[in-house]
C-alpha cells in the first residue's frame, strides 16, 4: 500500500465522453510522485485524451464531458470551483510535436513565470538557467539564449519545451508521446531526462514505443478502447500480464 | 500547348504588361519636366507656382501632407484595426465572426466621393467645433476618415495572420496557465507580427494613394504645413484637382505626371514591402 | 463553450462595435437623408440648369455604361489570368514577378490610373474622352479584383465551373467600382450637367460620383437633398453589388463545405 500523500493523482470511476461517445471508459488508477507512469495502448485507445483530461486541456472541446472523480493534487479538478490556470501551473505538459513559441530561448523559458507577475531580472535569469540545466539543455545554448527558440534541433525544441514547463514548478509533468518526432539519439537524451525529472515529480508519459515504456517507466497502464486494461509494475505488465490483450498488445499481436 | 491555355497564358502576361506600362507612361510622360527642373528642391520645396514667370513646381509640401494624413489614419486605424480582427479570429464565435466579416466587406465598397461628401457634412464641422478650429478641412479631418476606410484591408488581413498561426503555440501557453487574454496578447499576437506589419504597409499604400476623400476634406493649401490640424493638399488631391486645368504637354502637365510617378514609386515601394512577406509566406 | 469575456476581451470587443458602427451608420444617415430628394423626376429627367433643377438621368446612365464597358473589358483578361495563375503558372522568376505585379497593381492610386487612362487612351490611341476611354482605365484599375477573385475559386481538374463562382464575384465586386470611382473618370471623359444621354461608346458622359463630386465643391447653390439624394442612389446601387459578392460568396463557402 503506497503513503496517501505520494498520490500525486488519483482516478476513480472516470468517464470521459465526446458528445455521444464514450471515450474513456470508467478508469480508476493513481500516479505517484517521484515515479514515472507510462499509459501504452494502440492509436484511438484514449491515452491522449486521458492525459489530457489530467490538466483539463480537453475542456474547449464541444460537448466534452467527465463523470468520476478526478483527484488531482488534493483537489477534484472537474469540480466547478477548481481554478484552471492555478492546476496548469501545477501539473506542467509536454506535447508531442515540439511547439517552442517563435520567441527567443530565454523568453520562451521566462514565458510561465511572467505570467505568474515574475518581472525580476535576476530571478528570471536564475529560473531561466535552473530550468535549461534541469532540462539538460543549457550548456548547449548558455551562449544564445536569446536566439529563436526555433533555431534549435528538434530534441533541443523539445528539451526547450520541458524547460519551459519544469519554469513554474509544476509538480506533476505529463508528456504526450514526447519522443515520437525525433530521432534515436534526440530520443535516448529525452529518456534519460525523464529519469532524472522523476527524482523530483510525478512524470506521466503516453507513449506508443513499448521499449520506451520498458525502459523508463516504473509503473504502466494498458489502455484499449478506452478501457483499462491493466495497470502495474511496469516489468510485471512486460514480463507477466495477467490479461491475455496485453499479452497480445506487448507482444506485438495487436495494433 | 492547347489554344486556351495560350490565351490564359497571354492574359497573364497582359496584367505585367499593364503593370509595366503604367511605369513607362508616367516616365515618359515626366521626362521633358525632369529633364529641365529637375532637382533635389523639386522634392524640398514647398512653393507651387504653375502659372508665374518662371514657373516654380516644388511637391515638398505636398509630400508631407500626404505623409501627416496618413500618419493619422494609420495612428487612429491600427489599433482598432488589429483589436477587431483579435475579436474576430479568437474571441467572437465563428457564426458572429462570419456576419462582422460580411459588414466589412461590403462597407469597402463605399465610394471614397461618399466618404468626401459625408466627411465635407459632417466630420469637418465636428472636427472644428470640437477643436475650435477656423476650418474643419484640415489634414487631421482627412486622416480621420481614412482610418475608417483602411479598416475593412487591416482588419480582414491581420484576421488571416492572427488565424494563420499553428494552433500548437495557443495549446502551449494554455497548458503552461496562461487564460485565453495572456494567450492572444504573448503568443499569438507576436507570432502574428508579420502578417500585420503587411496588413499595416496595405493599408498605409491606400492610404498614401486615396484620391476623393483628402481632395474634398484636406482643405487643399498649397503651403507647408505646420501643424496636422493646417488645410493641406496631399499629392493625390494635387493630380486631381489641376490635371484639368493644365494645357496639355505644357511645363504644369508634365509636372502633374512627373509628381504621379513619385506617387507611383511610394506605393509601389510600400506595396511591395506587404507582397513580399504575403508572397514569401505562400511561397513556404 | 466559454462565453465569458475578461475586461480586456470586452475591450477588443468594443474595438471591434466601433470599427463597424461609422461606416454602418454612414451608410444609414445617408439613405435616410436621400429619400426626400429622391422622385420620378430626380431619377428620369435631364438636368436644368447645371442640375440644380430637373434630374441625373445622364449621370445613372452614364454610370450604367461605365459599368458595362468595364466587365466588358476586365473580364476576358481578368478570368484568363486569374485561371494561368491558378493553373498553369510554373514556380518560377516570371511567376513570383507577375504576382508582384499584381499585388502592386491593386496599390496603384486611382488618380494614377487616370494619368495612365489619359495618356494611352485619350491621347495615344485617340479615343478622347469617351465612355470607351473611361471604361478601359476602369478595367485596369479593376482587373486585379477579377484576377484575385476568380484564382482563389480555381480548383484543378474542372476548371470552368469551379471558375464561376470566382468570375461571379470578381465580376460584382469590379461593377461596384466602375460604379464608384471618381478619379479615373475624372479627365478621361466624364462631365457635368449633359443635356442628354450617350449615344455611344466615344460619348462624353455623365456619371454618379462625378456628379456628386462637383455638386457638393463647385455648385454652391446646389440644393442640399439633391447632393444626398445623388448620394444615396450612388450607394445603393455599389452597395447592391457589394452585398451580392458577399451573398455568393459565402453561399458558394457554404455548398462547398459538404
Amino acid at each position: 500500500m503506497v503513503a496517501v500523500q505520494d498520490t500525486k493523482i488519483m482516478l476513480r470511476d472516470v468517464s470521459i465522453y465526446y458528445s455521444a461517445l464514450h471515450v474513456i471508459k470508467s478508469v480508476s488508477m493513481s500516479f505517484l510522485d517521484k515515479e514515472i507512469t507510462a499509459i501504452i495502448g494502440p492509436s484511438g485507445s484514449g491515452k491522449s485524451t486521458l492525459l489530457r483530461s489530467l490538466n483539463r486541456m480537453n475542456d474547449h472541446i464541444a460537448g466534452m464531458r467527465v463523470e468520476g472523480e478526478a483527484n488531482i493534487l488534493g483537489s477534484n479538478v472537474y469540480a466547478p470551483t477548481v481554478d484552471v490556470v492555478a492546476l496548469r501551473r501545477r501539473v506542467g505538459m509536454v506535447f508531442q510535436k515540439p511547439n517552442p513559441f517563435p520567441k527567443s530561448i530565454y523568453d520562451n523559458v521566462a514565458y510561465g513565470p511572467r505570467l505568474q507577475g515574475q518581472k525580476s531580472k535576476v530571478e528570471l535569469d536564475g529560473i531561466v538557467e535552473r530550468s535549461l540545466t534541469q532540462a539538460a539543455l543549457w550548456h548547449e545554448v548558455k551562449d544564445r539564449l536569446h536566439a529563436s527558440g526555433l533555431a534549435l534541433s528538434g530534441g533541443q525544441q523539445q528539451r526547450l519545451c520541458i524547460a519551459r514547463a519544469l519554469a513554474v514548478d509544476p509538480e506533476v509533468l505529463l508528456m504526450d508521446e514526447p519522443a515520437s518526432a525525433l530521432d534515436p539519439a534526440a530520443t535516448a537524451k529525452i529518456e534519460d531526462l525523464m529519469l532524472k525529472l522523476k527524482e523530483h515529480l510525478a512524470v506521466v508519459v503516453v507513449t506508443h514505443n513499448m521499449q520506451q515504456a520498458a525502459r523508463v517507466s516504473d509503473y504502466t497502464a494498458f489502455l484499449l478502447g478506452g478501457e483499462l486494461v491493466e495497470f502495474d509494475i511496469t516489468r510485471k505488465i512486460f514480463t507477466a500480464p495477467t490479461d491475455k490483450r496485453t499479452d497480445d498488445y506487448i507482444s506485438g499481436r495487436m495494433g | 500547348m492547347p489554344y486556351q491555355q495560350r490565351l490564359v497564358t497571354l492574359a497573364g502576361y497582359a496584367v505585367l504588361l499593364i503593370t509595366a506600362l503604367i511605369f513607362v507612361f508616367l516616365v515618359q510622360q515626366s521626362w521633358p519636366f525632369v529633364r529641365e527642373h529637375g532637382s533635389l528642391v523639386f522634392f524640398t520645396g514647398d512653393r507651387w507656382l504653375p502659372v508665374s514667370l518662371p514657373p516654380v513646381f516644388q511637391i515638398g509640401g505636398f509630400l508631407v501632407s500626404s505623409g501627416i494624413i496618413t500618419g493619422v489614419a494609420i495612428i487612429i486605424g491600427v489599433p482598432f484595426g488589429v483589436l477587431a480582427a483579435i475579436s474576430l479570429a479568437e474571441l467572437l464565435p465563428p457564426g458572429v465572426s462570419v456576419i462582422f466579416r460580411s459588414i466589412f466587406e461590403v462597407t469597402a465598397g463605399i465610394p471614397s466621393v461618399v466618404f468626401g461628401f459625408l466627411g465635407l457634412k459632417i466630420v469637418a464641422p465636428a472636427v472644428a467645433g470640437l477643436l475650435n478650429l477656423p476650418t474643419g478641412l484640415t489634414g487631421f479631418s482627412a486622416g480621420l476618415v481614412l482610418s475608417i476606410m483602411i479598416l475593412p484591408t487591416l482588419v480582414s488581413l491581420s484576421e488571416e495572420a492572427l488565424r494563420a498561426v499553428p494552433r500548437e503555440y495557443a495549446e502551449a501557453s494554455y497548458a503552461l496557465g496562461a487564460n485565453r487574454w495572456q494567450t492572444i496578447w504573448r503568443v499569438i499576437v507576436p507570432s502574428a507580427r508579420g502578417g500585420i506589419g503587411a496588413a499595416v504597409f496595405l493599408a498605409m499604400g491606400r492610404a498614401i494613394g486615396e484620391t476623393m476623400t483628402v481632395l474634398m476634406i484636406a482643405g487643399g493649401r498649397l503651403a507647408m504645413p505646420t501643424s496636422i490640424f493646417d488645410p493641406m493638399r496631399p499629392i493625390t488631391a494635387l493630380i486631381a484637382s489641376e490635371v484639368n486645368n493644365a494645357a496639355r504637354n505644357s511645363m504644369q502637365y508634365h509636372a502633374l505626371f512627373t509628381a504621379g510617378l513619385i506617387l507611383f514609386i511610394i506605393t509601389f515601394a510600400v506595396n511591395a514591402i506587404a507582397a513580399s512577406v504575403i508572397v514569401g509566406k505562400k511561397a513556404r | 463553450m466559454r462565453t465569458k469575456y475578461s475586461a480586456r476581451e470586452i475591450a477588443c470587443l468594443l474595438a471591434l462595435f466601433l470599427t463597424v458602427l461609422p461606416p454602418l451608420a454612414a451608410v444609414l444617415y445617408i439613405f435616410v437623408q436621400a429619400l426626400p430628394g429622391i422622385s420620378f423626376e430626380f431619377i428620369f429627367s435631364m438636368p436644368v440648369r447645371r442640375g440644380i433643377e430637373g434630374g441625373i438621368l445622364p449621370a445613372i446612365v452614364g454610370t450604367l455604361w461605365l459599368m458595362f464597358g468595364t466587365t466588358l473589358a476586365v473580364l476576358p483578361i481578368g478570368v484568363g489570368a486569374g485561371i494561368y495563375l491558378a493553373e498553369f503558372a510554373p514556380n518560377n522568376r516570371l511567376t513570383r514577378l507577375l504576382e508582384m505585379a499584381l499585388v502592386n497593381l491593386a496599390g496603384v492610386p486611382s488618380v494614377v490610373f487616370g494619368l495612365f487612362g489619359y495618356t494611352i487612351f485619350v491621347i495615344m490611341l485617340g479615343f478622347g474622352p469617351s465612355i470607351l476611354s473611361a471604361s478601359l482605365t476602369l478595367a485596369a484599375l479593376t482587373l486585379p479584383l477579377v484576377v484575385t477573385a476568380t484564382r482563389w475559386q480555381t480548383v484543378s481538374t474542372i476548371i470552368m465551373p469551379c471558375a464561376r463562382t470566382g468570375v461571379v464575384t470578381g465580376t460584382l465586386l469590379a461593377l461596384a467600382r466602375a460604379a464608384g470611382e471618381t478619379a479615373p473618370i475624372l479627365i478621361t471623359g466624364a462631365a457635368f450637367a449633359l443635356p442628354n444621354l450617350p449615344r455611344s461608346f466615344m460619348s462624353r458622359f455623365m456619371a454618379l460620383p462625378y456628379h456628386l463630386y462637383i455638386s457638393v465643391t463647385q455648385i454652391p447653390a446646389m440644393p442640399p437633398e439633391r447632393m444626398w439624394a445623388t448620394a444615396g442612389i450612388l450607394l445603393f446601387l455599389v452597395l447592391t453589388m457589394q452585398v451580392g459578392a458577399t451573398i455568393w460568396r459565402e453561399q458558394e463557402r457554404r455548398k462547398k463545405q459538404w
